[in-house]
């Protein structure tokens, strides 16, 4: 498991890298979150209680994230922000 | 610290993502404070990531595998030789727990001396281990099922209750956790019920075995952990007692199938009742029971 994850966030390094260079760091986020939250959900049955909390714990920070980039986004939308 | 220590999956998880990690942060610091391209900041947070993901998630600790084997083994062959010691001969049966009573809260595998056909079984609690039957006649012995504990630990490890499965999708429950936690390659269990019988056809891939069994009782008495694991997953999803009628190991294909029937009598608070079609068919074979009493109903009373 740790190892596609590891695959997957370097896949979302190379998909931000290469097709969103301007907010590369954003799309990495987002898309390494949606893909943590496809493995934990798949691999809910597989894995045990003690890994899904662990597990949760980055999902919980990937959503605090998540959160902030898209604060973030509005208020730079409605010029709060610079 | 040796270097063996550090080759574990543990420290070597630590090692990989420490160093991951620490190259993310020097990616990081070299974008922010050096002018470096978005290149180095996307790349040096992935790595982070990567890194404190790797450390968290492989964190426990783990013994080498031939540890395990030697421990398994030592524990098939201790109980090997004390049934051996026992003489017992007879097909082990499975008896489920039942929520009413006290002392019956455990799956039990009980080994009859002798195959005696569907004799009465004696009284079975969760503390007994020597039953001399109810006249003598059907004597065995009664252990905690080596699959048990085992059956508890992915229970509570995987957080699901096999008591609450329905039989008919107990293969879908356990299939996924037995060989992701390669105790077996793959599992079928096949269920058939005929009239008030259920028959169950069990079919394990258990993959090469051979440093951890030798000879075919481990598989007949059901001593291997895993195999007893799933026949206790059965016993506890159904709630009714089977008898391992039959075990077929083929070494070539690394296969075991069991062949289950169910008792038709129902464990109860230590003892088994008995339908009227079974106490006629026992009336009739002791030639009315040879001066003694028909059984009652209730054999054993607990």
């Amino acid at each position: 498991m740790v190892l596609i994850v590891a695959g997957w966030i370097f896949f979302c390094v190379i998909v931000g890298l290469v097709f969103f260079e301007n907010i590369a760091l954003e799309v990495m986020f987002i898309l390494s979150l949606i893909g943590v939250l496809v493995i934990r959900e798949l691999n809910d049955r597989l894995t045990s209680v003690d890994l899904k909390q662990r597990f949760d714990i980055f999902i919980y920070l990937g959503t605090a994230v998540f959160i902030f980039i898209v604060v973030a986004k509005v208020l730079r939308i409605l010029g709060v922000l610079g | 610290m040796d270097l063996q220590t550090l080759n574990r999956p543990k420290y070597r998880a630590w090692v990989l993502g420490g160093v991951a990690a620490v190259v993310g942060i020097a990616g990081i610091a070299f974008a922010l404070l050096g002018g470096g391209s978005t290149v180095f900041l996307v790349g040096g947070v992935g790595l982070v990531l990567i890194g404190v993901f790797t450390i968290a998630m492989v964190s426990e600790d783990t013994t080498p595998t031939s540890v395990n084997k030697a421990q398994g083994k030592a524990s098939i062959s201790t109980f090997l030789n004390l049934i051996a010691s026992l003489k017992l001969e007879g097909r082990p049966v499975y008896l489920p727990a039942t929520e009413n009573e006290p002392h019956v809260v455990k799956e039990r595998m009980f080994i009859p001396l002798k195959d005696g056909g569907r004799k009465p079984l004696p009284p079975v609690d969760d503390e007994e281990v020597f039953h001399t039957g109810t006249d003598g006649t059907e004597i065995g012995a009664a252990f905690d099922p080596p699959g048990r504990e085992l059956l508890d630990l992915l229970e509570k490890d995987v957080g699901t209750d096999t008591s609450n499965v329905d039989p008919h999708q107990l293969e879908e429950a356990l299939r996924a956790t037995v060989s992701n936690y390669e105790l077996l390659q793959d599992v079928n269990i096949r269920m058939d019920s005929k009239g008030n019988k259920t028959t169950s056809r069990i079919i394990m891939k258990v993959g090469d075995v051979e440093d951890l069994v030798e000879g075919e009782d481990a598989f007949r008495f059901t001593v291997f952990p895993p195999a007893s694991l799933v026949i206790t997953a059965l016993v506890r999803s159904t709630g009714k007692p089977f008898e391992v009628r039959s075990f077929k190991w083929s070494k070539s294909k690394g296969e075991l199938i069991y062949e289950l029937v169910e008792m038709s009598s129902k464990r109860l608070p230590g003892s088994f009742q008995l339908n009227e079609e079974e106490l006629d068919r026992m009336s009739s074979k002791n030639g009315g029971a040879k001066g003694r009493s028909r059984p009652s109903k209730k054999m054993g009373g607990g």
